[in-house]
């Protein structure tokens, strides 16, 4: 016989058993869930990171303070890369006899690699996307210095000792975030014109930056060759630096997105179990028939093995053929939707898939099989009961495994694996807790009221189980249920459509008054934050440089000023961690953001001394904040007690929404309060909140995969159970149960069972949402009352109503029938 | 309970079963089967395997439907009743024992006596009673012990008190002492012939053991689906 041919009579004799029909199908549609969440995720981060490369102008940015190696440049290109520059420096820029310090941005002709450069020429008065920055000879001004220098496309300015035209306004450049906090306006220069101004000496305080954009393996191999390249001044711009509020909104995405595929694993799990525990007791007959017809040991498992693993391929390929055709619909939608192109996925999700389906038949079925191997053949053929104290520990740790490493390979995330799969045991136990001292007190009920008995479970075992697996599937539901609504509420609380989109900056201690005065005349609501810049100097009495630092972080906080704040009242965006927020009378001490705490090594209790334009101030830490950077509203690294700024030198800042219909209070502004800088932050907006109407529906659809993997658990464990409710639906028929009798019983059972799963689930969810909300999302605790209702009320009537529609069928079957299947 | 004049409490009238085959022709089990079966009588219904002993029985207690004829259980005819209606006429009346047992596999001894008592609403004493049906086939020990603790004679001896506890007017015995080894299958013999008498019950067997025949009123031979009389008058 040769080896298709044998195949084929081998799948064919399989594909009798009912349980290898649903383990195939339990398989394959874990497989499709799990390479469609993968495909899906892979395209919307895939697109996500996108987006964030546009916005800091290309896929790696590398900065530094002294011109980066031009081998850099042609070792990117001779890989394949774009490459483009960009070098920064302030100046003054003399335009019709009037100065302005500016921010001189100095670019290479294909700058920027990514995302959209939007400019305003003389003719017309609409901003257009261009490709390229300003052409030799010409320059291009943000409105900021347009404003101040009465600078019109057209007119002419000095920089050094080079005149340039005005060839148009610039309205958007790709990364306007990472430049949104520095003051100065700026100007648009082409680098071939940088060497007639004369401006760029060894000494000038510049920063260079190359910018590289290409495949993203290409990227990767790049950037690994770039690490081992950098000298001490040159460093790898992440997301991070620049844009925080970016960085959390994908973190926080990618957070849940990996969540929501660990419990559509877990679920697949549940299922593949339950589908090998029926398949174990199906095969155990003719196990041990082969057994007694002189079959060894290991020539059963080389049998059974090979069958396994032809259940794989069949189901590998099937969930991968389904999972693509899913990511397909989905993605034309979500194109649709987000009008973007999303990137292919790659073949990752694919490999999952397969590694999927091995690990759970390897995990959750085999040591079932084992158990029947490993079982004398005379226990099974005489029905005897066979105690698995050992195998029963086996086929347990195995499973946990198998759970383990799934997780492991969706989140790939040792710990995070680690926390969900205790947090699942524990449930578990839990579960089988309330299972049984339930059936107690039911039993303890049904004997006070008599016929009532009947209607009690007639399995306690299959009622245990079914309730655990119901319940740890609601449980991950609701779970994802209520994270899901927070982050997406969270997301739309952060970035309400009144955000502050305006920076007003260098507010005069004087214009303090008559500035509140135009705000509430205006009717914008505007608090104004005094801001003082001091550097870091010392921490308790020891004096502190950026050499005492290895961390680049560290050092880059350290050689430049910190803003320093004062303030009375915590703004919604700041948290208290650690310490205690001023009280109204406190006069001393420092609040401080947590990470940058964490980064220099200090705490509460340490004290801090900063150097304020040659005075020295001393304080002690009294509060660590968590702060939300996406908030949009002014936030500060350091916060000193009230009124300990008040001598000191200092401007003020503030945070605006202004709408568009109303943007002509702008110059009106600027009429008024000329000092003050105007930094424009609606565009970053506008591409966070892209980002985050991305991830929104990433995770809705992330979610609802995770659904129908839920619903499948339902659908295998009741199945699971049919075949011994078969024989009861005969029996309770042959001693002469009506249907209705039989109908009551399965309804009231199965209602039981899904409403006690349900409030079992809600109430853990509750607790390990606001768990892990704190821990992975970085949000507020919450108690939510309405999901225990929702939970029961959902689990009775789901499992209730599904329990009922599976084995409605068996009613109708006569009971002669019935029993001749069951003894089969 | 019976009545002391015998009257026929189950007859058939030209009984007859037959199903369609995998390719689709039809295979007839049962055909012309005539009897009458008293109140009170014991009757062993013999015959081959695949002789279509087994459908009889079913057709006979209603659990399943015939293709033609007619079957009268305790004065009702069963072909016009919905299976509802064939649930509610032998709920209580009737009793079942199997070769397989068919016990519920997580009730204990006890808890299975008590199912059919349970499903009666109009009964009481349902503990009482189930534990007196226990005892009279001495397993008042083992009242608790789930039928995977119970050895087969065991089993069969919690599914003969399932059948006599409440007091039915015919049990079906499908190859009642199948599964069990011989010493032990003349006791379960010895205790359902002696519940038999002392409750009146009609019993019905379906058995191939002739010696377990003989000790009953009648003996029905059934082969290829009809009885050897008719055969033999047909010929």
């Amino acid at each position: 016989m040769n080896w298709f041919t044998m195949i084929k009579q081998q799948w064919r004799q399989r594909w009798r058993l009912p349980e290898v029909r649903l383990m195939l199908l339990a398989l394959a549609l874990s497989v499709t869930a799990v390479t469609a969440v993968g495909f899906v995720t892979d395209r919307i981060i895939f697109a996500m990171m996108g987006q964030a490369t546009e916005l800091q102008g290309g896929d790696l940015v590398l900065t530094s303070a002294r011109p980066p190696d031009p081998g850099y440049l042609q070792k990117a290109q001779s890989m394949g890369l774009a490459t483009a520059t960009v070098t920064q420096f302030p100046s003054m820029v003399v335009a019709s006899e009037k100065l302005q310090l500016a921010q001189v941005k100095v670019v290479s002709s294909n700058y920027p690699l990514k995302g959209a450069l939007k400019i305003r020429s003389q003719s017309t008065n609409v901003s257009s996307a261009v490709g390229s920055g300003p052409a030799v000879g010409n320059a291009w001004v943000d409105p900021r210095l347009s404003a101040s220098l009465d600078l019109l496309p057209g007119n002419v300015v000095e920089l050094g000792k080079n005149v340039l035209n005005i060839d148009a306004i610039v309205t958007q450049m790709p990364d306007q975030g990472v430049n949104a906090f520095q003051f100065a306006p700026v100007i648009v220069i082409n680098e071939h014109d940088l060497e007639a101004t004369g401006l760029l000496t060894a000494a000038s305080r510049a920063r260079f930056l190359f910018l590289f954009a290409g495949e993203p393996e290409t990227i990767e191999r790049y950037t690994s060759w770039l690490k081992a390249q950098l000298k001490v001044t040159e460093r790898i711009r992440t997301l991070e630096d620049g844009m925080p509020a970016v960085q959390q909104a994908l973190e926080r995405a990618q957070g849940f997105l990996g969540l929501a595929a660990l419990l559509s694993v877990i679920l697949a799990g549940a299922a593949i179990a339950l589908t090998s525990h029926s398949l174990g007791k199906r095969e155990a007959k003719s196990i041990a028939i082969l057994k007694t017809l002189g079959a060894t040991q290991k020539e059963l498992l080389w049998r059974l093995g090979q069958s396994q693993m032809l259940l794989v391929a069949a189901a590998s390929l099937i969930g991968i053929f389904a999972g693509f055709l899913i990511q397909f619909l989905l993605g034309f939608f979500i194109r649709q939707w987000i009008q973007t192109e999303l990137p292919l996925p790659g073949i990752t999700p694919a490999l999952v898939g397969i590694g999927t389906a091995f690990i759970m038949t390897l995990g959750f079925s085999t040591p079932f099989l084992f158990r029947q191997i490993s079982t004398a053949p005379m226990n099974v053929l005489q029905d005897r009961p066979v105690k698995h104290t050992v195998a029963g520990r086996v086929t347990i740790l195995s499973a946990l495994g198998g759970v383990y490493l799934l997780m492991w390979l969706q989140s790939h995330d040792l710990k995070l694996s680690l926390i969900i799969l205790v947090a699942t045991v524990i449930a578990i136990g839990l579960f089988t807790l309330t299972a049984i001292i339930l059936l107690r007190l039911l039993k303890y009920i049904a004997r006070r009221y008599r016929n009532t008995r009947h209607l009690l479970p007639a399995d306690n075992a299959r009622f245990i189980l079914l309730l655990v697996i119901f319940g740890t599937g609601f449980f991950s539901l609701l779970h994802l249920t209520s994270l899901r609504t927070d982050l997406i509420q969270r997301w739309s609380d952060s970035l309400p459509t009144n955000a502050p989109n305006h920076f007003l900056v260098n507010i005069q201690p004087e214009e303090r008054e008559t500035f509140s005065g135009f705000a509430v005349n205006k009717q914008i609501s505007a608090d104004l934050y005094p801001m003082t810049r001091g550097r870091l100097v010392a921490i308790n009495a020891n004096s502190v440089g950026p050499d005492d630092y290895t961390d680049d972080r560290a050092k880059r906080l350290l050689e430049r000023e910190f803003n320093l704040s004062s303030t009375a009242r915590l703004s919604n965006s700041n948290k208290i961690v650690a310490g205690q927020w001023f009280s109204a009378d406190t006069r001393s001490g420092l609040s401080v953001e947590e990470d940058i705490a964490k980064t220099l090594g200090f705490g509460l209790g340490d004290r801090l001394q900063f150097d304020i334009a040659g005075q020295r101030i001393t304080e002690q830490v009294t509060s660590i904040r968590k702060v939300r950077w996406d908030s949009m509203e002014p936030n500060f690294f350091v916060i000193t007690a009230p009124g300990l700024l008040e001598d000191l030198p200092k401007t003020f800042i503030t945070s605006i929404y202004i709408p568009t219909d109303r943007h002509g209070l702008i110059p009106q502004l600027i009429d008024e309060f000329p000092g003050v800088t105007v930094i424009d932050i609606s565009a970053i907006m506008q591409q966070v909140r892209g980002m985050i109407d991305k991830a929104s529906l990433a995770v809705q659809s992330v979610f609802s995969m995770t659904l129908i993997a839920g619903l499948l658990v339902l659908y295998a464990a009741l199945q699971s159970q049919r075949r011994s409710r078969q024989k009861e639906i005969a029996i309770l028929k042959s001693l002469g149960a009506r249907k209705r009798q039989i109908r009551t019983m399965l309804i009231f059972e199965f209602s039981i069972l899904g409403g006690l799963s349900g409030l079992v689930a809600a109430i853990f969810s509750i607790a390990l949402s606001n768990y892990l909300a704190w821990f992975l999302f970085e949000m507020e605790p919450a108690f939510n009352p309405g999901l225990i209702a929702f939970g029961s009320v959902a689990g009775a009537v789901l499992v209730g109503a599904a329990g009922y529609l599976n084995v409605r069928p068996l009613l109708r079957v006569p009971p002669i029938l019935l029993l001749n299947q069951s003894a089969r | 309970m019976n009545d002391n004049n015998p009257s026929p409490v189950i007859v058939t009238t030209t009984l007859g079963k037959s199903v369609i085959t995998s390719d689709q022709q039809s295979l007839t089990i049962l055909s012309e089967i005539n009897m009458n079966i008293q109140a009170g009588e014991s009757v062993a219904i013999v015959g081959a395997s695949g002789s279509g002993k087994s459908t009889l029985l079913g057709l006979l207690a209603g659990l399943d439907s015939a293709t033609s004829g007619s079957v009268e259980l305790l004065g009702h005819k069963l072909e016009p009743l919905d299976e509802d209606a064939r649930a509610q006429l032998r709920l209580g009346r009737v009793g079942f024992v199997y070769q397989a047992f068919n016990l519920m596999e997580n009730l204990n001894a006890l808890e299975n006596v008590m199912l059919p008592l349970e499903l009666d609403r109009t009964v009481t004493e349902i503990d009482q009673r189930a534990l007196d049906a226990l005892c009279e086939v001495g397993l008042e020990h083992r009242l608790n012990h789930k039928p995977g603790q119970l050895s087969g004679g065991e089993q069969q001896r919690v599914a003969l008190a399932r059948a006599f506890v409440t007091q039915p007017e015919i049990l079906f015995a499908d190859e009642p002492t199948g599964n069990l080894d011989a010493a032990t299958g003349r006791e379960i013999i010895e205790r359902l012939f002696s519940l038999q008498q002392q409750y009146r019950t009609t019993l019905v067997m379906v058995t191939h053991d002739d010696q377990l025949a003989a000790r009953c009123d009648r003996q029905l031979h059934l082969a290829e689906g009809r009885f050897l009389e008719q055969i033999a008058g047909q010929q």
